[in-house]
């Protein structure tokens, strides 16, 4: 008997059926059949993502006036457009050094910081909940609480720079800084998870490993880089590839801090894909640069697959 | 090359005791030395502290009367196999044995030549580039095994290697161990629960128990004359049958050597049996003789439930003291009960 049957048993004995009856007998068929089974995750998941890609790609191709409800269609006029558009050219520009920087310098941190708590057991549990705190704050709060800290003048990020004779920064404000301080928030904000990441993956790691190691005379750096880093090529991995999708759809941060600026110096591709469709209305163009992005994540989560990927040691 | 432990002390941290004090050891040059004694006993710490992954809180190390106390692992000229065989799971075959001899930086030509030869000698060149997770539990420990000899190292030292291996495989590894000894004769120090395989491996047998050497000689001596009830009771298949008697004193025999029927020369006991296991070339028997039961090895059997009479020829009987020490002796006194050590 499979666990269906068992299941059956009691459904139908709730719905009262009699076990020979006709609708038993259908029902029953119904329940065997396993794409009935999985109709209800396959019907949501249509509904919530292929449905709203395929409405996505199509819309890009079209011109969509709200006002006259009109739906027109311009075949590659949007992708033309944002192509030559030099606001989605700067977007595309300062994503890619946001990510890079966000990506890279935030990995290494937290492996960093990873090795460090996972030696130092005493401290680890405070430390790891005081870092982890940030992740749960909406960006929202951490994005208002920054505005004040990084506030050029009177900020407490300064007032500590200027007090030990450092040089200042204008922070989010200045044209040159305003990119590296959200990615500086970015990281921060990420930490905690990804350092708990890390720990749990380093965790994973049995200790005869390293015995074996110390036996077999390798030194401390030699260790790190022969046996820790390549069994935690799984954990580092999935954190790039998930760490760099969200860098790349970096959103919240740039509407509550900076808007975009100083000038577009903050500018980046979802809030591109923002202002485009919910303030100028350009659903068409907005669509359009979405797709870009989608492609964008595609192919970086494919390339991490296939350059990234074939070093990962899954054990 | 003779291994010295002197006066250890060994107290983990946080801990209220020690778990060995005032421990002394020589492992002879050459003789492969069995550290064996139920879990909990010290054998593995006592292992790990001669390969340096342990620190002791007190007393020296010394290898080749060289002090070794405070040198780390991988500059002690030894090398260690796993229970769990600790190979690199990211590395190949080839790779797990280059790691360590890279890190000695001996020269390409002589790694690449070691690793051959040791890769045939284990019969795993066939194997080279493939993965630990390609491997079975018995070509995983012959990987462990061929890192070890590649060092060429003065002794190798074995934590309980065979115990994850199936049954079969355990006796098969237990005769090449035996030869690899033979071939390479260095030192081999190998820790076991398991009293056959100290038995059958063993030049030296060091039996441990509660932190202490409860006897140290070659199988034979360990088993025709344990030196106390403890070693009287792990050693053997079973162990000895110990009866407590009412002067204080105790009386043991082998299993192999009680037989059924009566003697006016020896200790008789009458009894019920309890179960009949047959063994091959013989069969245990388990009989209750009122106050406890003990075991028997025999060709005969007898049916369970059955009323048997026994006895144990005098030259057979083994006394040991109140303090349970072996002593030459006669302890005198009825039996009051059938006594096991770890009671």
């Amino acid at each position: 008997m499979s666990t269906i049957d068992q299941i059956d048993f009691r459904t139908f004995r709730k719905l009262e059926l009699k076990q020979h009856g006709r609708a038993y007998k259908i029902l029953n068929g119904a329940l065997k059949n396993p794409y009935v089974l999985i109709a209800p995750a396959v019907i949501i998941a249509l509904g919530t993502t292929v449905f709203a890609l395929i409405f996505c790609i199509a819309m890009s191709f079209m011109k969509w006036d709200l006002i006259w409800g009109t739906i027109e269609f311009v075949g590659f006029y949007n992708y033309k457009y944002i192509f030559t558009d030099t606001l989605f050219l700067t977007s595309l520009r300062n994503t890619i050094v946001f990510m890079v920087v966000a990506v890279f310098i935030g990995l290494a941190l937290k492996v960093v910081v990873g090795v460090f708590l996972n030696k130092n057991k005493p401290g680890h549990n405070l430390v790891q909940t005081i870092m982890f705190t940030p992740y749960i704050i909406a960006t929202v709060a951490i994005a208002t609480i920054f505005r004040y800290m990084m506030q050029p003048t009177s900020g407490v990020f300064n007032l500590i720079l200027s007090t030990l004779g450092l040089p200042t920064s204008d922070w989010y404000l200045g044209a040159q800084t305003a990119l590296m301080s959200l990615a500086f928030i970015t990281i921060w904000q990420g930490m905690g998870y990804g350092v708990l990441i890390v720990v749990s993956g380093l965790r994973s790691i049995p200790d005869y490993v390293y015995e074996a190691a110390r036996l077999d005379k390798s030194s401390k750096p030699n260790t790190f880089f022969r046996i820790t880093v390549p069994l935690l090529s799984p954990t580092l991995f999935y954190l790039l590839v998930t760490s760099s999708v969200a860098a790349f759809t970096t959103f919240d941060i740039v509407a509550m801090m900076t808007d975009g600026g100083p000038g577009t110096s903050t500018y980046m591709l979802a809030y591109y894909v923002y202002m485009q469709g919910i303030r100028f209305m350009h659903y068409g163009r907005a669509m359009a640069a979405s797709v870009v992005l989608l492609l964008i994540t595609a192919s970086l989560s494919v390339a991490n697959f296939a350059l990234a990927g074939k070093k990962v040691h899954y054990q | 090359m003779a291994i010295v432990m002197q006066d250890i002390k060994k107290q983990y941290a946080g801990t209220s005791a020690p778990v060995m004090e005032h421990f002394d050891l020589t492992i002879e040059e050459g003789s492969f030395t069995v550290l064996l004694g139920p879990s909990g006993c010290g054998k593995t710490t006592a292992l790990r502290m001669i390969a340096g992954l342990e620190e002791v809180t007190g007393g020296r190390i010394f290898i080749d009367e060289n002090d070794v106390t405070d040198v780390d692992p991988g500059e002690r000229n030894i090398a260690m196999v796993f229970q769990n065989y600790a190979i690199y799971p990211h590395m190949t075959v080839r790779g797990n044995i280059e790691f360590g001899l890279k890190n000695y930086q001996i020269d390409k030509e002589e790694i690449n030549e070691r690793v051959n030869y040791v890769l045939d000698m284990t019969g795993l060149s066939e194997y080279a580039d493939r993965k630990p997770s390609q491997l079975s539990g018995g070509q995983r420990q012959r990987v462990a095994l061929a890192r070890a000899i590649s060092k060429s190292p003065k002794a190798f030292l074995m934590d309980e290697p065979l115990s994850n291996l199936d049954a079969k495989l355990r006796i098969q590894m237990r005769t090449d161990m035996i030869q690899l000894y033979n071939r390479l004769k260095c030192t081999f120090i190998y820790v076991t629960h398991d009293q056959t395989e100290a038995m059958t491996m063993g030049t030296d047998i060091v039996v441990l128990y509660k932190g202490m050497i409860q006897q140290h000689g070659t199988p034979q001596e360990v088993y025709n004359n344990p030196s106390n009830l403890f070693v009287a009771q792990f050693i053997g298949d079973p162990g000895m049958n110990a009866l407590r008697l009412s002067d204080g004193g105790y009386v043991g025999f082998q299993p192999r050597l009680a037989q059924f029927g009566k003697s006016e020369n020896g200790l008789n006991l009458q009894g019920t049996v309890l179960t009949n296991e047959f063994m091959g070339h013989d069969c245990m028997i388990t009989v209750d003789i009122g106050c406890g039961s003990i075991v028997m090895r025999r060709r005969e059997t007898r049916k369970v439930g059955e009323q048997v009479s026994l006895f144990i020829p005098q030259e057979n009987l083994f006394y040991f003291d109140a303090d349970q020490n072996r002593t030459g002796t006669v302890q005198t006194g009825e039996v009051v009960s059938v006594f096991h050590v770890d009671d």
